[in-house]
């Protein structure tokens, strides 16, 4: 049965670019109403969160810890600015890993906010040290009448079989920015993408994880899927994940174990590439020096056959 | 992906059993061998059993790293990944991106008719490239192939 409303997914991000006073919360220090607002043109059905940081500990750019999460508590709010947390929670005994590589906490029952609806965030850093460019996301789909926004689909009949695509953006310098990368779906066949894995390919040809990666996904017209910059570490992920996980107050670093391509990070809903058509991929490293890398997504999914 | 279990109806008259075809240096001999950096290698079979057919529901590798990156290809010559890329990397698959579970789960891969069909006595077909700037010793590689066997007809 067809839903009432299409649901499109949708990433908002709440970072120093939103609030600057997350580009760094000192040590001990609470921030109170943080306010993410949604798009004025569509509900936003919220359905998992995660958080980061910039990576701590880093050596030559590469590598690095989330070290200082483990002492962050949270509240926040529903539509109604209502409080869904009785006083603040560390963030640590909410989410595994902090929702990072790919598996963000999820949140059930969903909830809704109206067009232009208000996510208030108050933030506590309990830890003896700063937290640098504290970054949220709020993951879900925003809603929008059938045929407002391009909605391409499966044809009549087809038969289907399991598709990997990756796309390398080359030659990443640090910092960098490019816009546009165009990915585009096989002739012959439509590609549905349901999820995707991302690392960086070091100049040895050799995988690694990615360091102050991130991207914006984008439509084919252009209409992104995200408010700002998403670190492809939180969107995908990839196994054998650095130790970067803080576990207690001292901390141990563990990696995220049961993360990666077995539970690798999800488009919900899925976005339908009919054949030869692009997503448009906007491309962000923001290291400060270190050599360029390149940057690879593995859009996973299925290949669709008319028939 | 997000297909849960109640969809995979075995049909009347037949019977699953649940099967994992697991491909190592023990059972494939080129896997007993040293990839030199920058080289391939192309449509190592991966046979399958003659009493019944195979659906393929999910895969796992380790992530020995070194760059290793492979394809598979189903039996009828389907590849399950990308390919004819002019950039060599992108026509295969780095473990850590696709199989590699870190022990946790299988790699579903999502098909129509209840799994990729690989007739009885069948092959798939294994590709593997170097994309480091080493020697990679495949001997750490193992290939793990889950899904069902269909029986059908009585005949298990």
């Amino acid at each position: 049965m067809k839903p009432p409303l299409q649901e499109r997914f949708q990433v908002y991000v709440l970072g120093p670019s939103q609030d600057g006073r997350l580009a760094t919360v000192a040590a001990g220090k609470t921030v109170l109403k943080l306010e993410l607002k949604v798009d004025t043109d569509a509900p936003f059905l919220l359905r998992s969160r995660a958080i980061r940081q910039k990576f701590q500990n880093e050596v030559a750019n590469e590598g690095g810890t989330q070290a200082g999460l483990q002492f962050l508590k949270t509240m926040w709010t529903g539509p109604h600015q209502d409080y869904r947390q009785s006083d603040f929670i560390p963030e640590s005994l909410q989410q595994p890993y902090y929702g990072y590589n790919g598996n963000p906490k999820p949140i059930s029952p969903e909830i809704a906010y109206p067009p232009g609806g208000i996510i208030t965030l108050d933030l506590m850093n309990t830890g003896p040290t700063d937290l640098t460019n504290l970054t949220f996301y709020w993951i879900g789909v925003n809603l929008y009448p059938w045929g407002m926004v391009p909605s391409p689909s499966y044809p009549p009949k087809f038969a289907g079989e399991t598709y990997a695509q990756p796309f390398i953006v080359p030659g990443l310098g640090a910092p960098e920015i490019r816009l546009n990368q165009p990915f585009t779906a096989k002739p012959g066949s439509d590609f549905v993408i349901r999820g995707g894995q991302a690392a960086e390919i070091a100049s040895t040809g050799v995988l690694q994880p990615a360091s102050e990666m991130s991207i914006v996904l984008r439509d084919y017209n252009g209409m992104p899927y995200m408010n700002d910059w998403v670190d492809i570490n939180i969107l995908f992920g990839q196994s054998n994940f650095l130790a970067s996980v803080p576990v207690g107050p001292v901390p141990q670093f563990v990696q995220p174990f049961g993360t990666g391509a077995g539970s690798h990070g999800l488009i919900y809903p899925e976005i339908y590439l009919p054949s030869d058509r692009q997503l448009l991929i906007d491309v962000n490293h923001s290291c400060a020096g270190g050599g360029p890398d390149d940057l690879i997504l593995n859009f996973l999914g299925q290949s669709v056959f008319p028939r | 992906m997000y297909r849960p279990q109640f969809p995979y109806i075995t049909p009347a008259n037949c019977t699953d059993q649940r099967c994992v075809y697991s491909y190592d240096k023990t059972n494939t001999p080129v896997l007993n061998t040293t990839l030199p950096a920058g080289q391939s290698i192309h449509r190592v079979p991966l046979p399958i059993d003659k009493d019944a057919d195979f659906y393929l529901r999910g895969v796992v590798t380790p992530d020995i790293g070194l760059g290793l990156q492979f394809r598979l290809d189903d039996p009828l010559g389907h590849a399950l990944s990308d390919t004819d890329n002019v950039l060599n990397p992108l026509n295969f698959e780095f473990p850590a991106l696709y199989s590699a579970t870190d022990g946790a789960g299988i790699e579903a891969l999502d098909s129509d008719d209840w799994g990729i069909f690989c007739q009885q006595g069948s092959r798939l077909a294994l590709f593997l490239n170097n994309n480091s700037a080493v020697a990679i010793d495949l001997s750490t590689f193992v290939l793990n192939l889950h899904g069902i066997k269909r029986y059908s007809g009585g005949c298990r």
